[in-house]
């Protein structure tokens, strides 16, 4: 498939298997996605990632986790509005203010489901 | 070891003031009716008290006029003295000297004290028994210190032992709840990927099992951590909040008929808020509806039916076909129930925790699950609900 201006996913994900998985299946139905394992290296990416149309966000995560990036990014005006979703074993525990909270294990068809959305594949 | 009573000094130094022994004697006298922190008193031969001084008074209570002449046993908790333990430290105490020990004796007024008692034996020159000496001196309060000491040590240890264990129970919880799901998570999203871009069909099967073993490992990682939840770290938490059960009801009863398109279910359920857990709710009427399903009559509807009162909902979950075998309908909530594994077929997933876990939720809104089933009626499972359920404080 091929996308002029694709929308842009960033998952912040501390595990590898899932992180690289989660990229394999958004980019395979269409999406840009820029990944993070945790928190500071997702702020670090945010500003230059184009067309940000959604978060995926974990929240156990060692380094900054999910609640420390979530009060960062939502600090910046221009990042406000983006919608964040939380995949976490914590989900019960999301910050207040997240778009969704999804418990773990979120699985192939719930993923691309509910990316879908919030995220147009071919803008 | 003998003790010998008022004994003359043998060779006094010339310089010294000659002492008679009656004055010696009565030094000695006033020496032991100075002492205050020791029982010091006489015993005769046969174990009756022939002295007492103001420490044995202090100590035990009683006046040199009520206690000269009783036995001493009188000091002893009745069950000790009725063992004959007293007359047989005074053998002991006749036949080596001495006899010591630690132990509970009782004052006048019936209360305990732990107690260090001597007792001498009194020999004339002679060597004939004349009585006994016996040295009492209370450490009640120090018998007190270390009993706190040890009881500060136990609960300690026992402190100790109730954090290690929180401290597992913890870390297992964080197990099954996170660490996990991530590779299952990771595991069916590489099937869904494959899944999407092959279409061989002997592939195509492989990645559909995967994925459907997958969701199943799902709810059983789910199903474990309730239990654990509910079994170890202080049951499952209910998040309340207003919640419309035919709203949630018929959420469950559309995605079940889509999930058994064969399978007629009907629901009857007027609008009715109330204050729930909604997605332990779903939880509950997604496993007995999906129970009703599975092991019901194929042919039959099953039914869902919702009434209410003032203070209480009653939810009914009904399916014809074979009742429940009188004997499984004793343990049917039981976790791991026996003969469930033996029993468990190609219709039944998970590990055979839903329903208790369906009756922990149910319990923990206050509420409760009752069954019935019969030949002729079906079986139907019955939830009651408060209305308004009230969160643990």
């Amino acid at each position: 498939m091929t996308v002029s201006k694709p929308h842009t996913v960033l998952i912040v994900e501390d595990e590898e298997d899932l992180r690289e998985m989660m990229r394999e299946a958004l980019e395979m139905k269409g999406y840009r996605v820029v990944t993070a394992e945790e928190g500071q290296e997702a702020l670090a990416k945010i500003d230059s990632i184009d067309q940000l149309c959604l978060v995926l966000l974990d929240l156990l995560m060692p380094g900054m986790n999910g609640w420390d990036f979530f009060t960062k990014m939502r600090e910046r005006p221009e990042l406000a509005s983006v919608p964040v979703i939380v995949h976490s074993s914590a989900s019960g525990r999301a910050p207040a203010g997240v778009t969704r909270a999804l418990q773990k294990p979120v699985l192939f068809e719930q993923l691309i489901s509910v990316v879908s959305e919030y995220c147009n594949a071919s803008a | 070891m003998v003790s010998r009573i008022a004994v003359p000094p043998a060779d006094l130094p010339a310089a010294d003031l000659p002492v008679t022994s009656g004055e010696v004697e009565e030094r000695f006298r006033l020496l032991v009716e100075s002492v205050k922190d020791y029982a010091i008193f006489i015993l005769d031969p046969d174990g009756r008290v022939s002295t007492w001084n103001p420490g044995a008074e202090r100590i035990k209570g009683y006046t040199e006029a009520e206690i000269v002449g009783k036995h001493f046993s009188i000091f002893y908790p009745p069950e000790v003295a009725a063992t004959g333990k007293c007359d047989e430290e005074l053998v002991i105490a006749a036949q080596e000297g001495r006899f010591e020990e630690e132990g509970w004796r009782l004052r006048k007024d019936g209360s305990k004290l732990w107690a260090n008692v001597t007792i001498t034996a009194l020999r004339e020159p002679s060597g004939r028994l004349i009585g006994f000496a016996k040295v009492t001196q209370d450490l009640t309060t120090r018998k007190a210190a270390e009993e706190n000491l040890r009881s500060l040590a136990a609960q300690s240890a026992a402190l100790a032992e109730k954090s290690r264990i929180q401290e597992f129970q913890e870390r297992f919880l964080a197990i099954l709840g996170h660490d996990l799901r991530n590779p299952l998570a990771a595991i069916d999203m590489g099937a869904g990927i494959l899944r999407q871009s092959i279409s061989e069909p002997a592939s195509v099967r492989i990645l559909d099992r995967m994925q459907s073993s997958s969701s199943r490992m799902t709810r059983m990682i789910e199903q474990i951590l309730d239990l654990t939840r509910s079994r170890l770290a202080g049951g499952l938490e209910m998040v309340l909040e207003p919640v419309d059960l035919r709203v949630t009801l018929t959420r469950i009863v559309d995605e079940m008929r889509s999930a058994f398109p064969t399978h007629a279910i009907s629901l009857d359920c007027p609008p009715l808020e109330g204050t729930w857990d909604r997605d332990r709710l779903e939880q509950v009427f997604s496993n007995l509806i999906g129970n009703a399903i599975v092991h019901g009559d194929a042919n039959a509807p099953v039914g869902v039916r919702a009434t209410a009162d003032m203070n209480q909902v009653q939810v009914a979950v009904h399916n014809e076909g074979p009742p429940i075998p009188l004997e499984l309908q004793k343990t049917l909530f039981n976790p791991f129930r026996r003969g469930e594994r033996d029993s468990r077929t190609a219709k039944t997933e998970g590990l055979g925790l839903g329903l208790y876990i369906s009756q922990e939720i149910v319990r923990g809104h206050g509420g409760d699950i009752d069954i019935e089933s019969t030949a002729s009626a079906g079986t139907t499972f019955l939830v009651s609900l408060p209305i308004h359920a009230i969160g643990k404080p």
